[in-house]
């Protein structure tokens, strides 16, 4: 009796282990081949443009990487303008940066479209964000000099919303020294940045990866100031920071996402355990962005 | 002289006026059972004096048997009515018959305990009800129950499922305590046929399913386990998660929304397997209550339901047991009194699995067989104990402690692989485990209030660690690893009171309050490096994540206080009209939570309809995560800046008898949620001594509707529930998912469940569980891109549960065998779990593929396929 009931028990829990680990693959819900589009110009600067295919998870891609992708634009007199893209091949995708200046709130459409694969192509509007008074985000700064780095607090003050007013915002540090008593702005130089003392959570505001700034949504920020600290780290003895600039963007709520969005996602993308980024924007068929923004620059001399 | 002349005469009048009054007459009288009404009204006819009575005030069973000879008719009025609460008075030539009011509206209470006949242990939650007109109360855990009615005499009846219907006739002219012993019509989990229908809706505003031991032993089980989580996920509007893991989700919630009571403590987590079994050993549950709506005015602390679970006491006559052994646990349960002939008892349980060494083995087999070396282990175990006093009549004192743990261990480390040379290694560690002790005080004050004090302490606390890395022997550093820990300790002391004081037969006054000091310790990390510089021989600790972030205790005060009336302004209509107060203390706020309980219920014959609203506020947050892999969690409290959830729940029901054994009930929800959360979307927000991360915890909103329609057929040899539930469930974040809505992990469109028990002997039933339900939904990529700094391919996801799994289907059968030996009572289960072995998934993982690194695979796991189980139960 009692062999055949040991028999049964592990039967039954062989069953229940190969259920247990029998992972069960299952393509269908794989997508099919899309395009991601990156078109975003300042007002009254150049239109540059990335394009690039996804990959179904089955790594089922259709053409070769030797195909040409097309972008072209439609403007508002009806005229399209049509431009080649290029391959990159170390960055994996087509580029192009022909397409002229953008004009303010022009209602542009783009369409985007690889040649070996009449599918793939996607489309989109531009968006504008509404204009901002230049005056409608102020900085007040305090600088310690520590161990040969400057520690910097920050304070943007940005005004309540009104319907006049942008409700996105993308904040760009950026650090003016001088080399050798020779002035110029050189991007990077700052060591980190922390955003402090914002009371509400979510992402009101929110740091960028790779000291690509902050992300700011005037909205819900309700008037608080942001309080940023900064640490410019001085390179060599002959560089001084100087002063620090602030590259100020007016951004469309697209823009806004699909930013955060992509830094997020791109932070510990190989962590398993990252919880899944909603990849955003306004490109139809596909994936990406088509947006414009207005941008203005403050500085603080140190 | 004149003195003496004076008292001569007043005696001479005084004998003249005694010897004139009819009421001196005197007769010969002769009634042989005959009732105390017929022979007032023969001694009316017989002497011609009007003898005045109310018929409602004479028992109406009361037989007399008397032989008068020359007596006077006042004697032999007091004489028929000896024995009775009944007065006589003589008012000029009639007689009155009355009987004293005790209340100002004329009404009197009956009391007492109803217990188990054999083991005298309270029956908490029986009925107790006028025939005639259905005015009813119920027996609260203790046993103890209190009803009051007008004046008169009323044939009361006891009901309890599992019982034999008892009536007794009753005097209501006086207080009475009467104590009642029920006689049990089951044993040791046998199927329950009910004798009459279940009438708990036709008296209840309160949207509430009662769960007695014979609910849950006619319930289908896995792996022959009876549970009573397992019998609720059964109802409509209830649903697990995939394929039964995840616990409870009530009408679009979360089961951390489920305010989950073991004799009236909070408990953290019921899960064991995952949530396939709860921690509540069916040996030594009593009953449950299960709210989804209307929510009476003392519950409160969770969102969407209450599962109140009572525990037994234990057999007050002599020591007795069980013990049984199933395919996924064995279990042994001993009780008794403490003293001989007195009401102490203690009750102990204990059960685990033994599947361990199994499952061990088995796992290395498969593994050796795919190429790999390691294994699986899985335990879980229960121990149970309660120790209660009866101090005298109107004291009970009872101590309570449950400790459970699960632990999970599986590891392996794949061989090279040929074409790439590298080796996956992973490591899964996840441990959880509950500590609760109480100490209950249950005081009946008079006749018509009882109340109830608890002190407890109970702590939860959850580990999850999970480390995998790529690697190369001829390598020195590891090429790719991530790990990651979740960390939930919880501990709570804390005490409350309650009070229900029944005034009169219309009201029933509930007042209480109480307070928890809550310390909670979350913590959470990950990391992920790609080419990292981990040693190949290296492998990480939980340590090693929990080190940077240093764990850190968070305290918060949380004080209640409450106050309701159950007004029944007749036995059809019922209001429940309350307010529960709720104030939490964090670091530097306050939070005051007001919680307005309305529910109403009419009734008409065979049917009823109900309808309530209520507010309930939650002060902790569970943060689950939701990508690919089996999901974690981490239980924070509500902060400064994380305030606490808040939802507003309606609900319509409408219920008749189509016949004297079926009922039909439909129920329409709505709920909106607010202040609810979720993990922020990318890389796992650390949570420890840096508070930074109670910023990056969104909160937003929740709507949750839908309608249920349930046939039930309640008496007979054959037993059925069919139910259908529609249900809608979304959330609304503004930094999640681009800020468009999204349907809830939970969101189940469809679902339908048959349950069936029928007996086909005296001592043989089948059982049979039908379940289907829409495929909950899931986040998954849809293809990936290469990241243009590092080349890296990053998967893309188009929206926050952008897929469903496949549609849930599952039939479950067993067949149950009973016998009464001179040495005790058997019970074998033989049964069958997912008949049709259907491939239920439980979640999805992305790996990379083996055979192009630069490709991944969509991976969905199902867990429990066909599964047979025996089991054998024995009680003595």
């Amino acid at each position: 009796m009692r062999t055949p009931l040991l028999c049964f028990l592990f039967f039954l829990l062989t069953i229940l282990s190969i259920g247990c680990a029998d992972p069960l693959p299952l393509d269908e819900v794989s997508e099919d081949q899309k395009l991601m589009l990156w078109c975003e110009a300042m007002i009254g600067g150049e239109i540059t443009a990335r394009l690039q295919r996804t990959t179904p998870l089955d790594g089922r891609v259709q053409g070769g990487i030797d195909s040409t992708a097309t972008i072209s634009i439609r403007y508002t007199d009806g005229i399209d303008q049509i431009i080649n893209l290029l391959w990159e091949p170390t960055r994996q995708l087509y580029t192009a940066g022909e397409f002229g200046k953008l004009k303010a709130n022009e209602r542009t459409i783009i369409t985007a479209s690889v040649t070996d694969n009449a599918d793939l192509d996607v489309q989109a509007t531009m968006v504008h964000p509404l204009s901002r008074r230049l005056d409608s985000i102020s900085l007040d700064s305090e600088l310690q000099v520590k161990n040969d780095q400057h520690a910097i607090s920050v304070s943007l003050h940005v005004p309540r919303q009104s319907s006049s007013l942008a409700e996105y915002y993308h904040i760009i540090p950026l650090r003016r020294a001088s080399y050798l008593s020779t002035q110029g702005v050189r991007e990077g130089g700052l060591e980190s940045m922390t955003v402090d003392n914002v009371w509400n959570n979510n992402l009101v505001v929110q740091p960028l990866s790779n000291q690509a700034g902050i992300l700011v949504d005037a909205s819900r920020l309700d008037g608080q100031p942001v309080q940023l600290d900064l640490l410019s780290q001085e390179l060599d003895g002959n560089e001084m920071t100087t002063a620090l600039e602030f590259e100020v963007r007016s951004v469309t709520k697209d823009y806004f996402y699909y930013h955060s969005a992509r830094s997020r996602m791109l932070v510990d993308h190989t962590d398993p355990n990252q919880t899944p980024v909603i990849m955003t924007g306004n490109v139809k068929n596909g994936y990406g962005l088509y947006s414009s923004y207005i941008t203005t620059r403050s500085s603080i001399e140190l | 002289m004149k003195q003496t002349l004076v008292l001569l005469l007043f005696t001479l009048v005084a004998t003249i006026a005694w010897g004139q009054s009819p009421v001196q007459k005197r007769i010969d009288y002769i009634a042989i059972n005959k009732p105390l009404a017929v022979v007032l009204n023969d001694l009316s006819r017989k002497t011609s004096v009007p003898i005045v009575f109310s018929e409602s005030k004479i028992p109406r069973r009361k037989k007399i048997s008397i032989q008068a000879d020359d007596e006077r008719l006042i004697d032999i009025v007091k004489a028929v009515i000896k024995g009775t609460r009944l007065r006589v008075e003589v008012a000029g030539n009639q007689i009155l018959i009355f009987r004293p009011d005790r209340n100002a509206d004329g009404s009197y209470t009956l009391s007492g305990y109803i217990r188990d006949s054999i083991t005298a242990e309270p029956l908490g939650f029986a009925d107790v009800y006028d025939i005639e007109s259905q005015r009813s109360a119920r027996s609260n855990s203790q046993g103890f129950y209190s009803l009051t009615l007008p004046s008169g005499y009323y044939e009361i009846a006891y009901s309890y499922l599992g019982y034999a219907q008892d009536t007794v006739l009753v005097d209501f002219n006086l207080d009475n305590q009467i104590d009642r012993r029920m006689v049990s019509n089951v044993r040791i989990n046998e199927v329950v046929i009910k004798d009459s229908p279940d009438v708990d809706a036709y008296k209840e505003a309160a949207d509430v399913h009662h769960v007695s031991r014979g609910k849950m032993a006619a319930t289908a089980t896995l792996g022959g386990e009876v549970d009573v989580m397992r019998h609720l996920q059964l109802l409509p509007g209830v649903s697990s998660g995939a394929d039964g893991f995840g616990g409870l989700n009530v009408r679009g919630g979360s089961d951390d929304q489920n305010l989950i009571l073991y004799d009236g403590v909070p408990v953290y987590s019921t899960e064991h397997v995952f949530g396939l079994l709860s921690i509540f050993n069916s040996d030594i549950v009593a009953s449950a209550d299960f709210y989804k709506g209307n929510f009476p005015t003392r519950y409160a602390g969770r969102l969407s339901s209450v599962v109140d679970v009572k525990t037994r006491r234990g057999n007050t006559k002599k020591v007795s047991g069980s013990a049984s052994i199933s395919t996924l646990a064995a279990k042994v349960m001993l009780e008794g009194p403490l003293v001989p002939n007195k009401e102490h008892t203690f009750l102990v349980s204990y059960r685990r699995t033994y599947i361990d060494p199994w499952l061990k083995l088995a796992t290395d087999f498969q593994n050796r067989n795919l190429n790999r070396d390691g294994s699986t282990s899985y335990s879980f175990s229960d121990l149970n104990g309660k120790l209660s006093f009866k101090i005298n009549d109107k004291n009970y004192l009872s101590i309570n402690y449950y400790g459970g743990q699960d632990g999970l261990r599986n590891s392996f480390t794949t061989a090279n692989n040929i074409t790439t040379g590298f080796r996956d290694f992973s490591v899964v560690n996840w441990d959880w485990q509950n500590d609760m002790v109480s100490l209950n005080w249950d005081r009946q004050l008079g006749d018509k209030a009882y109340s109830k004090a608890v002190a407890y302490y109970t702590s939860y606390e959850l580990n999850t660690f999970d480390h995998s890395k790529l690697f190369s022997d001829t390598a020195v550093v590891t090429t790719l690893y991530d790990a990651s820990v979740f960390r939930s300790r919880i501990i709570d002391r804390g005490g409350k009171w309650d009070l229900t004081y029944s005034p009169s037969s219309k009201h029933e006054i509930q007042v209480g309050g109480g307070g928890v000091l809550h310390k909670f310790e979350p913590a959470l990390n990950s990391t992920s490096h790609f080419e990292a510089d981990l040693p190949v021989e290296e492998v990480l600790t939980a340590e090693d994540l929990l080190e940077p972030i240093v764990p850190d205790d968070i305290f918060t005060i949380e004080l209640n206080a409450y106050l309701g009336d159950v007004y029944r302004p007749s036995s059809n209509i019922e209001w429940h009209i309350g307010l529960h107060a709720n104030g939490l203390l964090t670091d530097n706020r306050e939070f005051v939570n007001l919680q307005p309980r309305l529910a109403f219920r009419a009734s008409s014959g065979k049917s009823y309809v109900k309808a309530g609203i209520s507010r309930m506020a939650q002060n902790l947050h569970r943060l689950q995560s939701s990508g690919l892999g089996f999901p974690s969690a981490v239980w924070i409290p509500a902060t400064d800046r994380v305030g606490p959830a808040m939802s507003w729940v309606s609900t319509l029901t409408v219920g008749t008898a189509f016949t004297s054994d079926i009922q039909f009930v439909t129920s329409a929800y709505f709920k909106r949620l607010e202040g609810v959360s979720t993990l922020l979307e990318g890389a796992l927000t650390p949570i420890g001594q840096d508070r930074l991360w109670e910023r990056l915890i969104p909160q937003g909103k929740g709507t949750a509707y839908g309608f249920e329609v349930a046939f039930d057929k309640l008496v007979g040899r054959t037993i059925w529930n069919a139910n259908y539930t529609y249900g809608v469930s979304t959330r609304d974040f503004v930094d999640v998912n681009a800020g468009q809505s999204f349907d809830f992990t939970y969101d189940r469109r469809h679902q339908a469940k048959l349950s069936l028990t029928h007996r086909i002997s005296g001592n043989l039933e089948v059982a049979a569980n039908y379940i289907y339900g829409t495929g909950n939904p899931i986040t998954e990529p849809a293809s990936s891109f290469i990241d243009e700094t590092t080349g890296v391919p990053v998967l893309l996801f188009p929206g926050r549960n952008n897929n469903r799994l496949p549609d849930y289907r599952r039939l479950d059968v067993s067949f149950s065998f009973y016998n009464t030996m001179k040495f005790g009572r058997q019970k074998v289960t033989l049964g069958l779990y997912n008949v049709f072995n259907d491939k239920n998934y439980v979640f999805s993982d992305v790996a990379r593929s083996s055979n192009n690194p630069e490709t991944f695979e969509l991976l969905r796991y199902t867990v429990v396929p066909l599964f047979p189980s025996l089991s054998y139960s024995l009680a003595w």
